[in-house]
C-alpha cells in the first residue's frame, strides 16, 4: 500500500468521523465498517492508529448509550485482540482505554447474566480472558504510557471482580460487580474472579512499599483508589491503612535533585488530596479522624523537608497575601472615582445663570463624579482634617484664582439679576423638584468667599416658599455684594451676670471634665526654680491654671460684676468662688490620688492672701479681700477627716508638711482624731510631726496634747509620750537642756 | 427634605485622610496582539498530538490569557474556570459583579459594564479583558459543568461563526484532553477532586499540572507565556517520540510522552523559579 492510498484512505475516514461527530447515530454503523480496514495485518501503521483513536473516542463518547456500547463491544472483541499484539503505544493505550471502558467496565459481564449457558458466550468469555491476561501482562513490562493505561485497567477489574454494596439501596442500577453474578454461574467462578482481584490490588498497593519513585504510576494508582475504597467496602481498610502509612516526602526529599523535589512535592500534594476527598466522603465514618491525623502527619513532614518553594520568590497568590492584593486591586478603582484631587489648575467654567445652585456655584472641578461626592457625608473630623491638610499645602496662586473665579461667577450672577430685576416680569424658572438642596456644599470652594453665600442665603431662605431648591438668581440681592464689603459683624450685649454665672458654670464643669480625662504624667521631671507652672496641658498645668484664676486673675472681674448685680439688686456668686468651690469639689471627690492639687491651690491661696494683706497695707483705702487659705483648708480638713485612715499616714503627714500655715480648727480636727480609738495613732502621729517640724504651730499642739493627757485617760500614754519630749514638766520629769 | 443622598459606598472610610491620593495609575489598554498565522486554524494533530485545557477561578483573566496565546500558536485548548460564579470587581470591594457560568456571554458581560460605568471598567481592565474573551469563545464555562468527552465543535465566539470565519480556535473534536494546566493551586485541587468524584468512567489518562499565577493582568501575560512554552515543551517531547519510532522503524516498542512529564516539568520549573508548578497523574 503506498502511501498516496493510505493519505486517501484517512481522509475518507477522516470524512466519516465527522459524519459521526456531527450526529453520534453513526457511531456504530462506522465502527463496523472500519473494523476489517483498521485491523488488517498488511495496512499502513497510520491506519491502525487512526482506528485505535477512533475505537477508544467511540467507546469514552458520552452521546452513545450503554447498551449501544455493550453490543459494540461483543462485536470488536477479537479486533481488539489483534489490536493488542501490536506493540506500538499509541495503539495500545487506545485499545486497552476501549477495552476498559467498553467491555470490563460493564458490558460483557452484562450479556453473560442475560444469556448464559450458551457455548458461544463461553468462547466469548475465552477471549475476554485472553485479553485480560495480555494486558494485565504489560502492568510491569510495557512501557511507562501503557503501563498508565494498564492501570485504570486493572483498577476497573477490581472493581467488577469483587463484591459490590450488598444493600439493594446503595447499588448502582449500571454498576458492574461480582454482587450480580450468580453463585451456580457455568462460566464464571466467583471465588476464582475474587481471588485474582485481591492479587491485582496487592500489586497496584505494592508500589506504595517498594520505595521507588515512579512519579506518574504512583500518582495514577493514588487517583484510581478512591473510587475502589468508596465502592467496596470489603478492600477498602486494606487500601486505607497503606495510604495511611505511606509519606513519600522521606524518599523523596532524600534526594537534593531538582526534579525529585518537585515529584515530591506533587506526591504529597496528590495523596493529600486524595485522603481529604475520602476523608470528606466518609465524614464520620471509623477513618475520618485517621485520615485527618495523617495529613496533618504530611502537611508536618513537609514543612520538615521543606520542599516547598521559596516563599522569597514565590509569585503565587497564598492566602491573606493574595487577598490584600486582590484588595487594593479592586478598592484602587473607586478611589479613584470618588477621591481624585481637584486636578490643578481648576478649569474654571463659566456656569449658566439659570438654574444655578450653591453647588454649581462653589464647583470649580469638570469631573463629574467629583462634583456629585457629597462632602456632608464624611465626618466633621476627616473633612476638617482634609480641609487643615489642604490649606497647608494649597499653592497660594491656586487659591486666589479659585477664590476669583467664584468671585466672578457670584458677580455676573449679581449683574444677571439686576437686568432681570429690571425687565419685569421675567418667566420664572423652571423649578427644580429633586432634592438639590442636599448638595449644597458649605465652604465647597474655599473659606475667603463663603460670607457672602452665607448671608444672603440667611436673607432669602424664607422668601422662598414654593421650592426646594434654592436658585441663586433669586437668592443673591442686588445689594448682596455690598454687603459682602460692608460686612460688620453685631456687637454682641453684654452678658448679665446670672449669663455669666451659667457660662462659667459650664465651662468649669468642661475643665474638670478634661482634666479627669488626662492621665497623670508617669514621671515628673524636677526642673527646680527653671519649672514654668502650666506649660503643658496635663493635669497638674490645668489645676495651677484653675487654682490662679480663682486666687488672681477672677478677683479683678469678680469686683465689676459684683457691683453692677448689687445695682440690678441681684444675687451673685463671684466666679473666684465658684472655681473654688469646683476646685474643692475636686480634691474632696478622690484625696488621696488629689492631694497634690489640694497642696498646690492651698498654697496658691495662701500666697494670694498675703499679697493681698500687703497691697491692702500699702494703699489705705482698698478694703483686702477676704482672706481664702484658713476657709479652705479648714473646708478641706472637715471634708477629708471623716475618711482618713491609719493607713493614709503618708499622705496626711505630707499635706500637713506641705501647707504654709495650719489653722487653729485644723487642730481641733486632729484631736478629733487623737480622740478616735482607731485613728488615734495617726492623730499623734501629726502632732507630734507638727511639734518637730511646724515651730509656729507647736505651742498650740502641745497645749491641746496637755488638754488631752490630762482629761483623756485612754489617751494618756501616746499623749504622755510627746509630753515627755517636749514639755517634760508637765509630766513631772526635769526639763531637757535643748528643746 | 429628602435624605441626604450619598455616592459614596457604604461602609468604613478609608484609614488615612492624607493618603487618600494615590498618584493616578495609568493602565495600559491591553488589546491582544493579532494572532500570527491565520486565526483559528488549528494545527494539524501531526504538529500537535497534544490537546490541552487551561482552568483558573472564573475563566476570565488567567485561563483565557493562556487559551488565547495557546490557540495562537496552533494548540487545541478549551478553557474553564472552577469558582461557582464568575465573580469580577465592581465599583467597590464588596459589590463584586456576579455572573453565572456558561448562562452569561463575554459580550453581554461586555456590553452590560461597558452602559454601566466605562470610565471605571476601562480603567481597570476589565473592558478590554471582555472584549478579548468575546472574541475567543461564547460564554465562561464552568469545569464541573464539563460533559467530558462531549465533541466540541463550533464553541467559538458567535457572531463570527455566521460568515465561517473564527478569531480564535476553541475547538477539540473529541471533547477529551491530554493535558490539563490550572492557574491556582485551589483550582488544582478542585479539578484534582472533581475527576476523584467523577470516578473516571471514561478511563483515559490526564495530566493535571498547576501553575500558580497571580490574579492580575500583568502576572496573566506572564503565565501565559510561561504556559505556552510548557506546552510546546510537551508537545516537542511526543513528536520525539513518534518520530523516534519512525526513524528506528524496527518496531513501535517505545515509551509514550507520558513517562516524561515529570522531567519536563522539573526542566521547566527551572527556568521559572518564580511559577511554582505541580502536578499528578489522574484520569477522566
Amino acid at each position: 500500500m503506498t502511501s498516496e492510498d493510505v493519505k486517501t484512505k484517512l481522509d475518507h475516514l477522516n470524512q466519516a468521523k465527522n459524519l459521526a461527530l456531527n450526529d453520534p447515530n453513526f457511531y456504530p454503523d462506522i465502527l463496523k465498517g472500519i473494523l476489517p480496514v483498521i485491523v488488517a495485518s498488511d495496512g499502513a501503521i497510520e491506519l491502525r492508529q487512526w482506528g485505535s483513536d477512533f475505537l477508544a473516542e467511540t467507546f469514552s463518547s458520552p452521546q452513545i448509550s450503554s447498551q449501544t456500547k455493550q453490543e459494540l463491544a461483543l462485536t470488536c472483541l477479537e479486533h481488539l485482540l489483534t489490536l493488542l499484539n501490536e506493540l506500538e503505544t499509541g495503539i495500545l493505550k487506545n485499545v486497552i482505554q476501549s477495552r476498559t471502558t467498553g467491555s470490563v467496565g460493564g458490558a460483557v459481564s452484562g450479556q453473560f447474566l442475560s444469556r448464559t449457558r450458551s457455548i458461544s458466550e463461553t468462547a466469548i468469555w475465552q477471549q475476554m480472558v485472553a485479553i485480560k491476561a495480555k494486558i494485565l501482562s504489560m502492568l510491569d513490562r510495557g512501557s511507562e504510557g501503557v503501563r498508565l493505561g494498564c492501570i485504570k485497567f486493572a483498577q476497573r477489574i477490581i472493581l467488577v471482580q469483587t463484591p459490590g454494596a450488598s444493600d439493594p439501596r446503595l447499588v448502582d442500577k449500571s454498576e458492574v460487580s461480582l454482587t450480580i453474578v450468580p453463585l451456580n454461574h457455568p462460566v464464571l467462578n466467583i471465588h476464582a474472579l475474587e481471588a485474582e482481584a485481591h492479587g491485582l490490588l496487592d500489586r497496584l498497593l505494592n508500589v506504595f512499599q517498594d520505595g521507588k519513585l515512579d512519579a506518574p504510576i504512583i500518582t495514577a494508582i493514588l487517583n484510581s483508589l478512591p473510587a475502589l475504597v468508596k465502592g467496596r467496602a470489603a478492600i477498602s481498610n486494606k487500601i486505607l491503612n497503606i495510604l495511611m502509612s505511606y509519606n513519600p516526602l522521606p524518599v523523596a526529599a532524600k534526594s537534593m535533585v531538582f526534579k525529585d523535589r518537585f515529584v515530591a512535592r506533587s506526591l504529597e500534594k496528590t495523596l493529600r488530596t486524595v485522603l481529604n476527598h475520602l476523608a470528606r466522603a466518609s465524614s464520620g465514618g471509623p477513618h475520618a479522624g485517621k485520615i485527618q491525623q495523617h495529613i496533618q502527619r504530611l502537611l508536618q513532614s513537609k514543612s520538615e523537608f521543606s520542599i516547598d518553594v521559596p516563599k522569597s520568590n514565590k509569585r503565587v497568590l497564598s492566602g491573606s497575601d493574595g487577598d490584600s492584593v486582590k484588595r487594593t486591586k479592586y478598592t484602587r478603582p473607586d478611589a479613584e472615582g470618588e477621591y481624585t484631587p481637584t486636578p490643578p489648575p481648576p478649569t474654571i467654567q463659566v456656569q449658566p445663570s439659570n438654574g444655578t445652585t450653591y453647588k454649581t456655584l462653589y464647583t470649580l472641578t469638570g469631573d463629574q463624579a467629583l462634583s456629585n461626592f457629597d462632602v456632608s457625608q464624611l465626618p466633621l473630623e476627616m473633612a476638617t482634617q482634609i480641609t487643615l491638610a489642604t490649606m497647608y499645602s494649597i499653592d497660594a496662586n491656586v487659591l486666589e484664582s479659585a477664590v476669583a473665579a467664584i468671585r466672578q461667577r457670584l458677580g455676573s450672577l449679581v449683574r444677571a439679576a439686576a437686568t432681570a430685576a429690571s425687565s419685569r416680569p421675567p418667566p420664572p424658572p423652571p423649578p427644580q423638584l429633586d432634592d438639590d438642596d442636599d448638595d449644597y456644599v458649605p465652604g465647597g470652594g474655599d473659606d475667603v468667599s463663603d460670607e457672602p453665600s452665607k448671608t444672603s442665603l440667611d436673607a432669602v431662605t424664607y422668601s422662598d416658599d414654593s421650592d426646594d431648591s434654592y436658585e441663586v438668581t433669586d437668592l443673591v440681592p442686588t445689594t448682596a455684594k455690598g454687603k459682602a464689603a460692608a460686612m460688620e459683624l453685631v456687637k454682641m450685649p453684654d452678658l448679665s451676670p446670672a449669663q455669666i454665672q451659667e457660662a462659667c458654670e459650664g465651662t468649669l464643669d468642661r475643665m474638670f471634665e478634661t482634666i479627669a480625662t488626662l492621665d497623670k504624667p508617669v514621671k515628673k521631671e524636677r526642673t527646680g526654680l527653671g519649672r514654668l507652672a502650666a506649660t503643658n496641658w496635663d493635669r497638674d498645668g490645668w489645676i495651677t491654671i484653675l487654682s490662679r484664676l480663682s486666687t488672681r486673675g477672677l478677683s479683678g472681674i469678680d469686683a465689676e460684676i459684683t457691683a453692677k448685680a448689687q445695682e440690678d439688686r441681684m444675687h451673685y456668686e463671684a466666679l473666684s468662688a465658684q472655681v473654688r468651690q469646683k476646685l474643692y469639689m475636686y480634691v474632696i471627690g478622690d484625696f488621696r490620688t488629689r492631694m497634690d492639687a489640694a497642696i498646690a491651690w492651698l498654697n496658691e491661696e495662701w500666697y494670694n492672701d498675703r499679697l493681698q494683706e500687703i497691697s491692702a497695707r500699702e494703699n489705705n483705702n482698698k478694703t483686702p479681700l477676704e482672706p481664702q487659705y484658713a476657709k479652705w483648708m479648714a473646708k478641706i480638713m472637715d471634708g477629708i477627716f471623716p475618711y482618713l485612715e491609719t493607713t493614709d499616714r503618708n499622705i496626711f503627714l505630707r499635706f500637713l508638711s506641705e501647707l504654709p500655715a495650719i489653722p487653729a480648727p485644723v487642730l481641733a480636727n486632729i484631736r478629733g482624731l487623737c480622740l478616735d480609738p482607731e485613728r488615734s495613732n495617726l492623730g499623734f502621729l501629726a502632732f507630734q510631726y507638727l511639734c518637730m517640724l511646724k515651730p509656729p504651730v507647736r505651742n498650740d499642739v502641745l497645749e491641746i496634747v496637755e488638754e488631752l493627757w490630762s482629761n483623756h485617760n485612754d489617751v494618756k500614754t501616746a499623749a504622755r509620750k510627746l509630753l515627755v519630749k517636749f514639755r517634760p514638766h508637765v509630766v513631772g520629769l526635769p526639763p531637757k537642756e535643748s528643746t | 427634605m429628602s435624605k441626604p443622598r450619598s455616592t459614596t459606598p457604604q461602609g468604613d472610610p478609608p484609614p488615612s485622610v492624607l493618603s487618600l491620593y494615590p498618584p493616578a495609575r495609568t493602565t495600559k489598554p491591553r488589546t491582544p496582539p493579532p494572532p500570527p498565522g491565520i486565526p483559528g486554524r488549528q494545527g494539524s494533530p501531526d504538529d500537535f498530538p497534544l490537546k490541552f485545557c487551561t482552568v483558573c477561578a472564573n475563566n476570565q483573566n488567567r485561563s483565557m490569557e493562556a487559551h488565547l496565546v495557546l490557540s495562537q500558536a496552533g494548540f487545541p485548548v478549551i478553557s474553564f474556570g472552577t469558582g461557582s460564579a464568575v465573580r469580577l470587581p465592581g465599583p467597590s470591594i464588596d459589590k463584586p459583579n456576579i455572573y453565572a457560568f456558561n448562562a452569561t456571554s463575554y459580550d453581554e458581560m461586555y456590553t452590560e459594564l461597558k452602559a454601566r460605568d466605562i470610565r471605571l471598567y476601562s480603567a481597570n481592565g476589565l473592558l478590554s479583558m471582555l472584549d478579548r474573551n468575546r472574541k475567543i469563545k461564547k460564554s465562561p464555562e464552568r469545569w464541573q459543568d464539563w460533559n467530558v468527552g462531549l465533541p466540541r465543535v463550533g464553541a467559538g465566539p458567535v457572531e463570527k461563526r455566521g460568515g465561517g470565519e473564527k478569531t480564535y480556535s476553541d475547538e477539540i473534536e473529541s471533547g477529551i484532553v491530554d493535558v490539563v494546566i490550572t492557574c491556582e493551586e485551589r483550582c488544582w485541587d478542585a479539578v484534582v477532586d472533581d475527576l476523584i468524584s467523577r470516578g473516571s468512567p471514561l478511563n483515559r489518562l490526564v495530566h493535571v499540572i498547576n501553575i500558580d499565577i497571580k490574579d492580575n493582568h500583568e502576572e496573566a501575560a506572564v503565565g501565559g507565556k510561561g504556559i505556552l512554552e510548557l506546552a510546546k515543551m510537551l508537545t516537542a517531547a511526543a513528536k520525539e517520540e513518534k518520530d523516534k519510532a519512525a526513524d528506528e522503524a524496527r518496531d513501535f516498542d517505545r515509551s509514550s510522552v507520558d513517562g516524561r512529564v515529570p522531567e519536563i516539568l522539573a526542566e521547566w520549573q527551572e527556568r521559572h523559579p518564580t511559577l511554582p508548578v505541580l502536578w499528578t497523574a489522574s484520569y477522566f
